[in-house]
């Protein structure tokens, strides 16, 4: 008996022999269809080290610790602000990421954290389908982002109002993805 | 064959029928749609025992509401401080589909952590289809707001009091609000209201009328992060089996504000950050919570729960959970088993 399968079963018979499968000790392995090759096998953390114009997020994530949250088995969406994000914000980088404001640094990146893996091409076909109103993704901080799309730009915002465009292409790993973003989602 | 099936799944709604009743010794206060437990309802949490081989000896799912009657979802070893439980075993069924491989059908155990007083354990929901017995659909999930309703700690905190300054940091009295004052901009979960709270050392610490540090919210990569100890009024919080599993908690660990860590079983000190959690609530038979607009499954399922024009998907702290694309109703919480 195998523990993979379709999850739709056609009948209650097959549900319940199904249940008496995971009673059995069986447990369901995940998968391993195209999305799961094309993800690779590094870790999200791994792959936003690697990322040549994420250097600032991957530090943050480090010094704060959330790096490791990355390495595990769940997924996560990271809405990762470029180098050249962080400069923008001038001396209010410096300080986020001195190491006196590491919770601070903390606050700001778990704003750009979605749960699940969320991929540009999902975006975009959720504003497809939404006919040009604005897709709300919850994030594992502090409320929502929002994203809106016009012409072929696809803009997210924080609930403070701020706002970036996609900036290149996203970071794939088993465990998620990352998205870089022309600036930080968060008031300063 | 197929007859000893049927009466498997007949056996199998039977124990959902009797969670999803309403009131009584071990079914809670289930409407329908949503059966609310925290290990302490009144007269229910260890009435469970006749629920047939889903159930264990730790006597079935607790549940109802607040309340301090006993269970006997405390489960015995060590000093495992008894979670509410979470049993049973589901099917789920939406028309003809029927999505119950992944819905681990019990053996969600709860193992306490640590000991502490039942307040803190985990509050734990059941979800009910609404509708016939045989739609149900059975799914645990932890209701987060419960821990964050700890609030902020009380008097110094650790380290701080360790330090020879009587808990009276220098200079903290005329520290100047700024963002790092401001609730909605650290967005936490236990605490609405900032006034009289300062940022200091990787908390927001208030201040009490003789200037000293009265009380403390650690935060996120500030006080909680590896190598601090973890504070002493956040104590164990119990979560079921299956988050420790997906998480990879390992024995020791702890929740705060949205997050879990990992402790190191000799020190407790905190070893590493876990899980962040959106704590979103999550219920069979309820419109799916804002902020799930776009698909947001793992790489790792897409094949297996992949939209389509009788469901979509999406994911939220460990669970996938399946809508339906008319009603726009959570028909299923789908558990992804590694």
């Amino acid at each position: 008996m195998s523990c993979r399968g379709k999850p739709a079963m056609r009948s209650l018979t097959l549900a319940a022999l199904a249940g008496l499968m995971v009673l059995s000790g069986c447990k369901a392995s995940a998968p391993a269809g195209k999305d799961a090759a094309a993800a690779g096998t590094s870790s999200l953390a791994a792959a936003i080290t690697t990322a040549g114009d994420l250097s600032t997020v991957s530090a943050g994530l480090k010094s704060t610790g959330l790096a490791s949250v990355f390495d595990g088995n769940a997924s996560y969406t990271v809405l990762a602000p470029t180098d050249a994000a962080f400069k923008a914000l001038g001396d209010k980088a410096g300080m986020l990421t001195a190491d006196g404001n590491r919770a601070a640094l903390a606050a700001v990146l778990r704003d750009h954290i979605v749960p699940g893996t969320l991929t540009p091409a999902d975006i975009k076909k959720a504003l497809e389908v939404s006919k040009g109103d604005p897709v709300k993704m919850r994030t594992v901080g502090n409320g929502e982002v929002t994203f809106t799309k016009a012409g072929n730009a696809i803009t997210v915002s924080g609930p403070d109002g701020t706002s970036a465009k996609f900036a290149g292409d996203a970071v794939t790993a088993r465990n998620g993805v990352a998205i870089p973003i022309d600036a930080v989602l968060k008031k300063l | 064959m197929r007859r000893l099936l049927t009466g498997i799944a007949i056996a199998a709604l039977t124990v959902s029928t009797a969670y999803a009743k309403p009131g009584g010794g071990g079914g809670g206060h289930g409407n329908g749609s949503e059966a609310h437990g925290n290990g302490g309802g009144p007269g229910n949490g260890g009435d469970h025992g006749n629920g047939g081989d889903a159930h264990g000896n730790d006597g079935g799912m607790a549940m109802g509401g607040p309340g301090g009657g006993p269970g006997n979802d405390h489960r015995g070893g060590g000093n495992d401080r008894g979670p509410p439980t979470d049993r049973g075993q589901g099917n789920e069924r939406h028309g003809d589909r029927a999505v119950a491989p992944a819905l681990d059908p019990g053996r969600a155990d709860f193992r306490g952590n640590g000991n502490g007083n039942r307040h803190d354990e985990a509050r734990v929901v059941r979800d009910l289809a609404p509708g016939p017995v045989r739609s149900a659909a059975i799914a645990e999930r932890v209701v987060w707001t419960d821990f964050d309703r700890r609030g902020a700690g009380q008097g110094c905190p650790p380290g701080l009091a360790k330090k020879n300054n009587g808990c009276m940091p220098p200079g903290l009295a005329r520290q100047q609000n700024d963002w790092r004052a401001e609730p909605d901009w650290w967005g936490l979960r236990g605490l609405s209201d900032l006034g009289g709270y300062r940022y200091y050392d990787g908390n927001m610490v208030r201040l009490g009328s003789d200037g000293r540090i009265a009380g403390y919210y650690p935060l996120l990569g500030g006080a909680l992060a590896a190598g601090n100890p973890w504070p002493d009024y956040y104590p164990a919080t119990p979560l079921p089996a299956y988050y420790q599993s997906y998480y990879g908690l390992g024995d020791d660990y702890r929740y705060a504000d949205g997050a879990i860590y990992r402790l190191d079983p000799q020190s407790q000190a905190i070893q590493s950050i876990a899980a962040l959690l959106t704590g979103d609530r999550f219920s069979v038979g309820q419109p799916l919570p804002e902020g799930y607009g776009a698909y947001n499954v793992p790489y790792s399922y897409r094949d297996r729960y992949a939209d389509n024009p009788d469901a979509t998907y999406r994911y939220s702290d460990g669970y996938v959970y399946q809508v339906d694309p008319t009603s726009q109703l959570i028909v299923a919480a789908i558990r992804l088993l590694t």
